[in-house]
């Protein structure tokens, strides 16, 4: 994967996203794995992608977590 | 992989490609329908690598969080996180070339919607709608921990729109933060007040001198509490100066926020002592007022009449002028024949924080 490629897709990276709780669990189980899969087929730039974007999916069930706590 | 909650996009598209990005400032202002939400994500992340088997369960998954099937709260549009197309979504922050970065989060429809990152989730209870005259808050927290609970405890303050939060505290992230999202308050958080801390403030204050700030710290030294007090000098605009650990309730600290936002100066009865004590000897006398006096004479100072100190106090009138008669007898002695005892008290006390400089009341 060229950095051009990489930032062509870092680029198209939505400004909008849809909220759930089960669908940010699901992006989150879904983009390691194939971050991994990346990772054995030696894509780095790829997986790094995949990986930034599953914290970002644990980001958001970690703040609703904290918000369901306080209930 | 990320130290701090605001490193969480340190891989946005600008941080990958400084100086070659279609998005400019990397802020998008673009309204979309879930269609339209749903199929640039699943082009994203078919971008990313993710197969047929993948994608097909991701769009299972959308169908079943729709928000309108699941959540009956989401059904007003200015609801957290709901565009005005009735769909629920999260617009993401992008961010300038090289410039640090932070999150925002929920706001009101006025305010630079497009830079909203909202971490309410469908499934959970939406807080309550901020009010039109709800005070806009940036928070700048050291401590990430202190950062996670500050903002959800602000998620449930109708008097609080949370515009963004960083755990960066450096000027620079703070200038930007302020510029972009022009927050009424800047709620700023640092383990010690030093002399750094107040030269970060002096920066903030030249950038964006209407920003009314609420510093909060758990530790500090005089070389700091002495700069504060120079700093304190020249700031119009409304400020208050607490200890961590002083902070008891969420109340405590959203009424401190409001009060900065209307331009009243707020400081920590512990604080205070620090600053009377890098005061002349005049200012000194301070001293010997109890936190109660000390709080009553913040208020005289501000110039409110006893009834309306004795309701922000929920005290009776009656108790409010024996702490008045106390603090004049203190600061002015047995001399009943002081003229203007209200005004000089109030003046000795705005000296003692830094508020009125030696010059100034001299020239008065």
């Amino acid at each position: 994967m060229t950095t051009q490629e990489m930032i062509r897709i870092a680029s198209s990276r939505p400004t909008k996203w849809l909220v759930g709780e089960a669908l940010h669990a699901g992006l989150t189980l879904i983009l390691v794995d194939t971050a991994a899969s990346h990772l054995r087929s030696g894509d780095v730039e790829r997986a790094t992608l995949c990986v930034a974007e599953a914290e970002h999916s644990l980001t958001y069930l970690r703040q609703s977590k904290a918000l369901q706590n306080l209930e | 992989m990320y130290d701090s909650m605001a490193e969480l996009t340190e891989l946005s598209p600008t941080e990958l490609s400084p100086g070659d990005l279609s998005n400019g400032n990397g802020i998008r202002r673009e309204s979309s329908t879930q269609a339209e939400v749903t199929a640039e994500l699943t082009d994203y992340l078919g971008s990313l690598g993710l197969g047929d088997e993948h994608l097909a369960i991701i769009a299972s998954l959308i169908r079943a969080t729709d928000p309108r099937a699941t959540d009956p709260h989401t059904t007003d549009p200015h609801e957290t996180g709901t565009d005005e197309t009735g769909d629920e979504t999260i617009s993401v922050l992008g961010k300038e070339n090289g410039a640090p970065e932070f999150q925002s989060q929920s706001t009101p429809a006025d305010t630079p919607a497009e830079t909203i990152r909202n971490p309410i989730p469908s499934t959970a209870s939406p807080p309550s709608l901020p009010q039109t005259n709800a005070v806009t808050l940036f928070m700048a927290e050291e401590q990430q921990i202190l950062l996670q609970a500050f903002g959800a405890f602000f998620a449930e303050q109708p008097a609080i729109c949370l515009l963004g939060s960083s755990t960066d505290t450096g000027s620079q992230a703070l200038i930007q933060a302020a510029q972009q999202l022009c927050p009424k308050v800047m709620l700023l958080g640092v383990k010690a007040l030093r002399p750094s801390t107040v030269e970060m403030l002096e920066s903030l204050r030249d950038a964006c001198p209407n920003l009314a700030i609420v510093l909060l710290f758990a530790f500090y030294d005089s070389n700091g509490i002495q700069a504060l007090r120079e700093y304190s000098r020249d700031v119009s605009v409304g400020r208050a100066y607490l200890l961590k650990h002083t902070i008891d309730t969420v109340d405590q600290l959203t009424h401190a926020i409001t009060s900065v936002a209307e331009g009243r100066m707020i400081v920590d009865p512990t604080v205070m002592e620090e600053l009377i004590k890098n005061g002349d000897s005049q200012s000194g006398m301070l001293r010997e007022l109890s936190p109660r006096a000390l709080e009553v004479l913040h208020w005289v100072s501000r110039g409110y009449r006893n009834e309306t100190i004795a309701s922000v106090l929920s005290r009776d009138v009656k108790t409010i002028e024996r702490h008045i008669n106390n603090i004049y007898n203190t600061l002015l002695g047995s001399n009943d024949e002081a003229k203007h005892p209200r005004v000089r008290a109030a003046l000795m006390y705005l000296r003692a924080t830094g508020v009125l400089s030696t010059d100034q009341l001299k020239e008065d």
